[in-house]
């Protein structure tokens, strides 16, 4: 049985971008793209990363899996449960893992011995799902440690959508706003409560067409097709009021959160939904809107904008991060966590 | 942990999961005695999907075909949530045991859990039965009590994996396995049942589940996965 004074913390968090770094004027100028549309001033999105030739999914999720276990300064084999949330585990023949769990595959290469081990599927959601189940195992006693990993490597679906003629398949155009990378967080116990916090989350399945992920049926790799308009809309006609119930469910006062955190589609998505959430509670403290140069990183993208954040000394010690994640689905929640003691003496 | 409130299982062709899995979800509600607005999660486990997919969720496409709660958000509405896990056959477990961790947390007390797989391609060699399982999740009730689930890596052979990739020469998405797999046979006493290692989750929990009316006691059932690791549930009756 969980004791009363059990709750949880986040231990440490880490993001990983791999080194090769692409203009996006280098394949969606406009004269690349149908009615010579500005893909830059639509998105905001001025480059993204890419794997390098060896590199795949799980490459991605060691190099955030060790940077996350070293800053957590805990002994692999403390950890007691590995879930991996990678939406693509796609290696660099662009194969896709199917069997076992790719967290089986991740913990045996960090040395994590004695930890169950599985994947959790929610789109770009899948993160913060997995971090939802961490908790709830943490707090009920079941597990001490969690590791939550995901590596994605994705940006094969721009070279899918390249190759189409976009007039005739303008779903693919939403495949242009992505980028590789990773991200890892450590969960454990405190006797602290309330320093992680979860909205009531919701899937509006009206929305479970409007993105579809998949391998490409006559070519080696994968492929998207989106709605991204509709799919835009369906979060935006939505978000006000989530957020609201989400504040209120979790007891945060909006203008005590110091840093806010949104799954970044494009930084012009993130620009409109922070609007609504002005209108609605005040100014928000800091939007850390940072992924002109990372694009959307579909899993990992709120770890490797809190590891930007990290390396540009914006985080301190117990200061509040409040995360809103989308994923295809719809996917809608929440979280709100204290940054962990000694964040900005991580190297 | 939770409450198997009432289940359903059906053998599938190569593919249909999400037909069969909605008609199936319906019946399961039905006999639970509650209403298909009760239920505020679905946890999806399986391997294979159709073309691979990666996302959305398998999970949120069963919740749009049952219409539980899909639409807007509204300051008093109710929700569901959905997603998949895995890990290869023990996917069943895994996915009970996520139940287990949320369903005490969300307003809507009923879960889903749904079972199965789909040939990818038709260009996949499937040598599998293919069962698709539901079952209605509680918290409390009448029905066969989750007591534990325990896991055990000590047989993983890391190199007995599952790999889906695109065939060059037939120009056309299959699957490859490697990795040797001992040939584990279905071991079954009074109080512990476990299947073949070759199975697919479906076909652990069908047999399981033919094995659980007219129990009285404890069961255990344990799922060996072909890579060696292995999960047991502990029912109580």
């Amino acid at each position: 049985m969980p004791e009363d004074n059990r709750h949880v913390q986040m231990v440490s968090f880490a993001g990983y971008l791999p080194e090769k770094k692409v203009d996006t004027t280098s394949f969606a100028a406009p004269s690349d793209l149908p009615r010579s549309l500005d893909f830059i001033r639509l998105t905001g999105i001025l480059a993204h990363h890419e794997v390098s030739e060896q590199q795949g999914s799980f490459e991605l999720a060691i190099e955030a899996g060790k940077k996350a276990i070293s800053r957590a300064e805990i002994d692999p084999d403390s950890i007691d449960l590995v879930i991996n949330s990678s939406v693509s585990k796609m290696d660099s023949e662009l194969s896709q893992h199917l069997s076992p769990s790719y967290a089986t595959l991740i913990a045996n290469k960090l040395g994590i011995n004695n930890a169950q081990t599985f994947d959790v599927s929610n789109a770009c959601a899948s993160m913060m799902t997995s971090l939802m189940i961490a908790e709830s195992r943490i707090r009920s006693g079941q597990a001490e440690y969690a590791l939550i990993v995901s590596g994605e490597h994705i940006t094969p679906i721009i070279d899918e959508a390249k190759r189409r003629n976009l007039y005739l398949h303008p779903r693919a155009i939403a495949s242009l706003t992505v980028g590789d990378g990773a991200a890892a967080y450590i969960l454990g116990p405190s006797k602290e409560e309330g320093r992680i916090r979860f909205s009531k989350p919701f899937t509006l399945a009206q929305y479970n067409r409007h993105c579809i992920g998949q391998a490409c049926k006559n070519h080696r790799g994968p492929q998207m097709r989106t709605k991204a308009r509709d799919l835009q809309d369906g979060v935006l006609n939505n978000l006000g009021i989530f957020l609201q119930r989400a504040v209120k469910k979790m007891d945060l006062k909006w203008e005590e959160i110091d840093h806010t955190y949104s799954h970044p589609t494009t930084p012009k998505a993130v620009k409109k939904g922070a609007k609504l959430a002005t209108d609605i509670f005040g100014e928000i403290n800091f939007l850390h809107n940072d992924s002109a140069e990372t694009a959307n990183t579909a899993s990992t993208t709120h770890g490797v904008l809190l590891e930007i954040s990290q390396n540009r000394d914006y985080l301190n010690s117990n200061e509040t991060v409040f995360m809103v994640s989308f994923g295809s689905g719809l996917a809608i929640m929440a979280m709100h966590f204290n940054l962990p003691e000694g964040v900005e003496k991580w190297s | 942990m939770v409450v198997m409130l009432s289940w359903e299982s059906k053998k599938i062709g190569y593919t249909g999961l999400l037909k069969s899995t909605i008609k199936l979800a319906k019946k399961a509600i039905k006999s639970a005695n509650i209403r298909l607005e009760d239920i505020g999660l679905i946890v999806h486990g399986g391997v294979f999907r159709e073309h691979f997919r990666t996302e959305p969720a398998f999970a949120t496409h069963i919740q749009g075909g049952l219409d539980i709660h899909c639409n807007g958000i509204s300051f008093d509405s109710q929700a569901c949530f959905s997603f998949d896990v895995t890990d290869g056959s023990c996917s069943p477990h895994v996915a009970l045991q996520s139940i287990a961790d949320l369903l005490p947390s969300l307003e809507n007390k009923f879960a889903l859990l749904c079972i199965g797989d789909d040939r990818p391609t038709k260009h996949c060699e499937w040598d599998y039965e293919s069962y698709c399982i539901v079952a209605v999740i509680g918290q409390l009730g009448n029905g066969p009590q989750l007591i534990s689930v325990t896991h055990d890596s000590s047989k993983l052979n890391i190199d007995s994996t599952i790999t889906g990739y695109f065939d060059e020469n037939i120009k056309a998405n299959r699957f490859t396995k490697s990795g040797a797999v001992e040939s584990q046979q279905t071991n079954s006493s009074k109080n512990y049942f476990s299947g073949g290692q070759r199975w697919l989750s479906g076909k652990h929990m069908h047999e399981f589940l033919e094995r659980i009316n007219g129990q009285n006691h404890t069961l255990e059932h344990c799922i060996v996965d072909r890579s060696g690791k292995s999960t047991t549930a502990k029912w109580e009756f």
